[in-house]
């Protein structure tokens, strides 16, 4: 009996090696979330491990927790008949990130924008980078600094030009 | 940005300003010498007088020209590292505008050189001193308060035309001349001009060379008698604000057409809408549109897959009938001339009805309802009688909101539910079988005090005007 190809291909295992040489299985369905991924896949280079340098073994661990939970198994084939049920299923999936998000310490959710953006996650990428963005609202510029480990290399006189010549930002 | 030796690079820096207001951003140039050269870099702009100047001030020459000058400096710095620009938004409003036509010009002519994706313009000159005076949201402020001076408007340099990259283009409150050689933006996906002056040629030939078009937003624009859009093979959304009568005619065949409101501010003559090329129509909401009984079926039964329809304020139609098995939500919202509505609709998930009159019904709708009459006069039992009615069809009545103006009225009629008024009559008043009443909550209008409000009656006349809900149990 014949099964039809897509499904084999489906059910094919991807092997990511983080930094600290960890390996860890992850579905083809759900590693084409990751731009990188999906283009060497294409091209047909992912036999045996793939090498992610720049990735470390909690921070992959959390990367596929992400691509598994936004991965459907079947899209094509489910029908979702009520409007309600689509948008209940989006305001759920919204909670379950911005949990995901929260619960990351500072470091954690650093080293996620780092992964992401090598992996090319788009949608993680940008939910970590808005999670940042809303830790810097409300802050002044020292404790931005602080809270990113920033040195000021601008002498006084220096910062206090530029502070006004951008007036308008500042007051 | 270290951590533990790593280095966050400028993209994803860019990235996260990219979710931070601009004065944010601009704040962060001072972190460091590094963050200092990534605002330069940051290929977002977003310029607007009103960072300099409070909505509320009186216009003030020299902040302004600090403005201008803040904004040319930026972009001239940016344009040299010779990266392309993401989005470049310009808002300005104020009666000094037309001295910096030019330097506007020079801008759209930097940005378009520097592949703009993003373009985003705001530049309605009015010509009150206050910034607040400016016409911010043509929702909330009638078109008619602002006096335009159309010969004054900003008029978009030619090298618009030839910005290949964008993506999007918004322009608020300025002119489109005819382009002197064609018109193509193979890449653009939205497309809103608000308040702009056009003409129907003009906005024709934008639709058919924009092969990419999903959205489309056309609100409050001068110079279109005739509005036509053919050709506009992925256009999936749009919205059509007009007022008064400039506007005679709508023949709109978009085949992927799935959202499309038609909002009529001030409408008085009745106007031709075709919409019969648009077979994939999910969404339709109609404004102020004055059609008759006839033109308004003719229209919706050309789209087989419409599943939301919302109708306010369309006071010709007296008498609505029609069937759907599609339909799963329907709104009908003061539509005054409104007698009779006839309607099969046994999928609906939601139905809701408001008007000042109760109409003569026979809704096939087994959803929850949401229903709220503005009677304007004391109820009668005429009046409870045609709601009785009305409500009698639904199996579930999820909100029924009535509003009455007269709050003695209100009150006396309350108090003395005891009263057997009716006991000799054989049709009972509204109020027959009410067993109990108790104020339910109180939301007052504008910023009066809250009242103390409990569940007792007896301060029911003092209460501040508001909307007063109340708990009824039959």
């Amino acid at each position: 009996m014949s099964t039809p190809s897509s499904s084999v291909f489906s059910y094919r295992v991807l092997k990511l090696k983080s930094s600290d040489g960890e390996i860890f299985e992850v579905k083809q369905t759900v590693a084409v979330q990751s731009g990188v991924l999906k283009q060497m896949m294409e091209d047909g280079c992912t036999e045996g491990e793939i090498p992610l340098n720049n990735v470390d073994s909690p921070t992959l661990a959390k990367i596929i927790e992400w691509c598994n939970k936004h991965h459907d198994d079947d899209v094509e084939g489910r029908v979702l008949s009520q409007e309600k049920e689509k948008e209940k299923e989006k305001a759920d999936m919204k909670r379950w990130e911005s949990e995901f998000i929260d619960a990351l310490n500072r470091d954690e959710l650093y080293f996620l924008l780092i992964g992401s953006n090598y992996m090319n996650i788009k949608e993680l990428l940008d939910c970590a980078a808005q999670k940042v963005a809303g830790m810097v609202k409300g802050k002044t510029p020292e404790a931005i600094r602080e809270m990113f480990n920033i040195q000021s290399d601008f002498t006084e006189e220096e910062e206090k030009a530029i502070r006004k010549e951008n007036q308008w930002a500042f007051n | 940005m270290n951590i533990i030796g790593l280095k966050i690079m400028d993209f994803i820096i860019h990235h996260i300003m990219s979710h931070l207001p601009a004065k944010k951003v601009a704040q962060t140039s001072i972190l460091s010498k590094r963050w200092s050269s990534l605002w330069t870099s940051f290929p977002i702009f977003d310029f607007d007088q009103t960072y300099f100047q409070g909505l509320h001030e009186v216009w003030d020459k020299e902040r302004f020209y600090t403005f201008m000058n803040f904004v040319d400096a930026s972009l001239l710095r940016f344009c040299k590292l010779r990266f392309s620009v993401q989005k470049f938004r310009l808002s300005i409003g104020h009666p000094g505008i037309d001295g910096s036509y030019s330097l506007i010009d020079n801008w759209i002519g930097l940005v378009v050189e520097n592949e703009v994706k993003t373009l985003d313009l705001n530049l309605i000159k009015h010509k009150a001193s206050m910034l607040n005076s400016i016409f911010l949201d043509s929702l909330d402020s009638p078109p008619q308060t602002i006096e335009l001076d159309l010969y004054v408007l900003y008029t978009l340099p030619q090298t618009i035309f030839s910005a290949k990259s964008l993506t999007t283009l918004k322009l608020c409150g300025c002119k489109l001349d005819h382009p002197s050689g064609t018109i193509s933006f193979p890449f653009l996906k939205e497309l809103s001009l608000d308040k702009v002056f056009v003409n129907e040629q003009m906005v024709q030939e934008l639709i058919r060379e924009c092969p990419l078009l999903e959205n489309l937003v056309f609100r409050y624009c001068w110079g279109v008698k005739r509005f036509c859009v053919s050709n506009a093979l992925k256009l999936k959304v749009m919205e059509i604000f007009t007022y008064y009568d400039e506007v005679e005619c709508f023949k709109i065949a978009a085949p992927s057409l799935e959202e499309c409101t038609l909002w009529f501010e001030k409408r008085m003559r009745s106007c031709v809408i075709d919409m019969t090329k648009c077979p994939s129509l999910n969404y339709f909401n109609l404004v102020g549109a004055n059609l008759t009984d006839q033109q308004f079926h003719n229209i919706v039964s050309k789209f087989p897959l419409l599943e939301n329809l919302y109708l306010c304020l369309c006071n010709f139609l007296t008498n609505v009938t029609f069937s759907s098995n599609r339909l799963k939500k329907l709104e009908f919202d003061n539509c005054y001339g409104l007698k009779v509505i006839d309607i099969d609709t046994p999928n609906l998930v939601s139905f809701s009805y408001h008007s000042d009159q109760i109409p003569i019904s026979s809704i096939n709708a087994p959803c929850p309802w949401e229903v709220g009459f503005d009677s304007g006069r004391p109820l009668d039992t005429r009046w409870h009688l045609n709601l009785k009615d009305f409500l009698g069809t639904s199996k579930q009545i999820k909100d029924l909101c009535i509003y009455v103006k007269s709050r003695e009225w209100l009150y006396d009629e309350l108090r003395k539910r005891d009263a057997k008024c009716c006991s000799s009559h054989s049709i009972k008043c509204w109020r027959h079988d009410l067993k109990d009443c108790k104020i339910d909550g109180f939301t007052p209008y504008g910023d009066a005090d809250n009242a103390d409000i409990d569940d007792s009656m007896i301060k029911l006349p003092k209460i501040p005007s508001g909307v007063l809900k109340f708990h009824l149990v039959w």
